[in-house]
């Protein structure tokens, strides 16, 4: 099962921070999907995933009714 | 003040440093534009460094073959540390053994190429952010890099020998970055420096200590060498290591002033002056030195690599850009 998380709206730092601590709980092999709409979370989610050894499966960009764009990262916690 | 070596003057290209050693310049020095050194003796090459992408770091490889035949094949390239600017074009090098620190080549998994690429592309969405990330790395082809990781790692140091030459690695980090490393070649005088020395332009502490940095400039101004080849800017001499260390120093101070008045690590940064050395180059780094330096001294503040990099582009906008 893949969780998932909403940081829509939230400003960087705020949805690495919370993906960082929801990955703090998960078990090995296991992967979260995160929603983000701060563009900066680009940045700062890739380079987390790098730095913490999980492995950013999955990249890619959406938009919501309104035509704003939501950013969309499948993430394995890694230490397997 | 003159930081250059007066016998070496800073252009770009091939400056040969004299029996069998070589180093290429890329003025002037700011984000990407690094150094390289070349020792040769015998048939044995050594490279100091390969460049921020392929194309690059090919025209350096032919310039290195045509100024000694000895260089037509690389036998070894050294990494000094992690950063792309200093590794990237290793791929264009694909018979040498790649030599490195142990966090060198953790580190560079950690920062791949296509990693910043990854911040290229966002960056039409990042506004006065963009602009900055795309003055810094736009200039480079990092489609043209495919990662050729380190395969001899060493812990502390590591003797290697080209030819009838010795050279010496010598693992000083964390400091700039967890890997860095000195390389001093006895035989030639000479010692290539990586980004322990950024000269003419701010250094830049992403990882610290900065206590670790300080002692890398006074272990380089106690060896018997002529020529030092930094990491970004022209060839130096002590003198020119002693400005880094002194810089070094009067950051270490005025920052911990103001993390002890209760400033935040922006507001330090933009309040410090550093004197003769605010005229020097990518004055905006003081922003991330401020950040490691406030995690040094008990900040529990980690700034996302986001955040630097729009705390730099804020500096910028309100100090200029020159």
């Amino acid at each position: 099962m893949t969780m998932r998380l909403d940081a829509l709206g939230l400003k960087c730092p705020l949805p690495v921070l919370r993906t960082q601590k929801i990955l703090a709980d998960m078990l090995p092999g296991q992967q979260i999907e995160v929603e983000a709409s701060d563009p900066m979370s680009r940045l700062d989610i890739p380079h987390f995933c790098r730095e913490a050894g999980h492995a950013l499966l999955a990249q890619s960009e959406t938009q919501d009714s309104k035509g704003r764009p939501i950013y969309i990262f499948k993430i394995e916690r890694g230490g397997l | 003040m003159t930081l250059n070596h007066p016998k070496f003057a800073y252009t770009k290209g091939l400056h040969e440093i004299g029996n069998g050693a070589f180093a290429w310049l890329q003025p002037d020095g700011g984000w990407g534009w690094s150094n390289s050194g070349l020792i040769v003796d015998d048939d044995q090459a050594l490279v100091v460094d390969t460049l921020f992408d392929a194309p690059l770091t090919r025209d350096m490889l032919d310039a290195y073959a045509d100024a000694t035949p000895a260089a037509k094949t690389v036998n070894k390239v050294i990494n000094t540390h992690h950063n792309g600017d200093h590794c990237n074009g290793n791929c264009c090098c694909p018979d040498a053994q790649i030599i490195a620190h142990r966090a060198t080549h953790a580190h560079m998994q950690m920062e791949p190429p296509e990693l910043v690429q990854g911040f290229l592309d966002a960056a039409p969405d990042l506004g006065a952010l963009g602009d900055y990330l795309t003055h810094c790395f736009g200039p480079f082809d990092f489609k043209s890099v495919t990662q050729k990781l380190p395969d001899t790692l060493f812990d502390d140091h590591l003797d290697i020998q080209i030819g009838d030459k010795t050279v010496h690695l010598l693992h000083v980090g964390p400091a700039h970055t967890p890997g860095d490393t000195l390389v001093h070649v006895p035989a030639d005088r000479t010692v290539f420096t990586g980004d322990i020395l950024f000269i003419g332009g701010h250094p830049i502490l992403w990882e610290g200590p900065v206590a670790n940095w300080i002692r890398a400039c006074e272990m380089i101004m106690a060896m018997d060498v002529e020529t030092i080849v930094p990491g970004h800017g022209p060839i130096t001499t002590k003198d020119g290591v002693a400005q880094v260390k002194l810089y070094l120093e009067t950051l270490h101070q005025e920052t911990r002033k103001r993390y002890d008045a209760g400033m935040t690590y922006q507001e330090a940064a933009l309040d410090i002056s550093l004197g003769v050395f605010d005229s020097w180059g990518d004055r905006e780094r003081i922003m991330v030195n401020c950040a490691t330096l406030y995690r040094e001294f008990g900040s529990s503040h980690q700034a996302e690599i986001a955040e630097l990099f729009a705390s730099m582009a804020q500096y910028r906008s309100v100090k200029g850009t020159a």
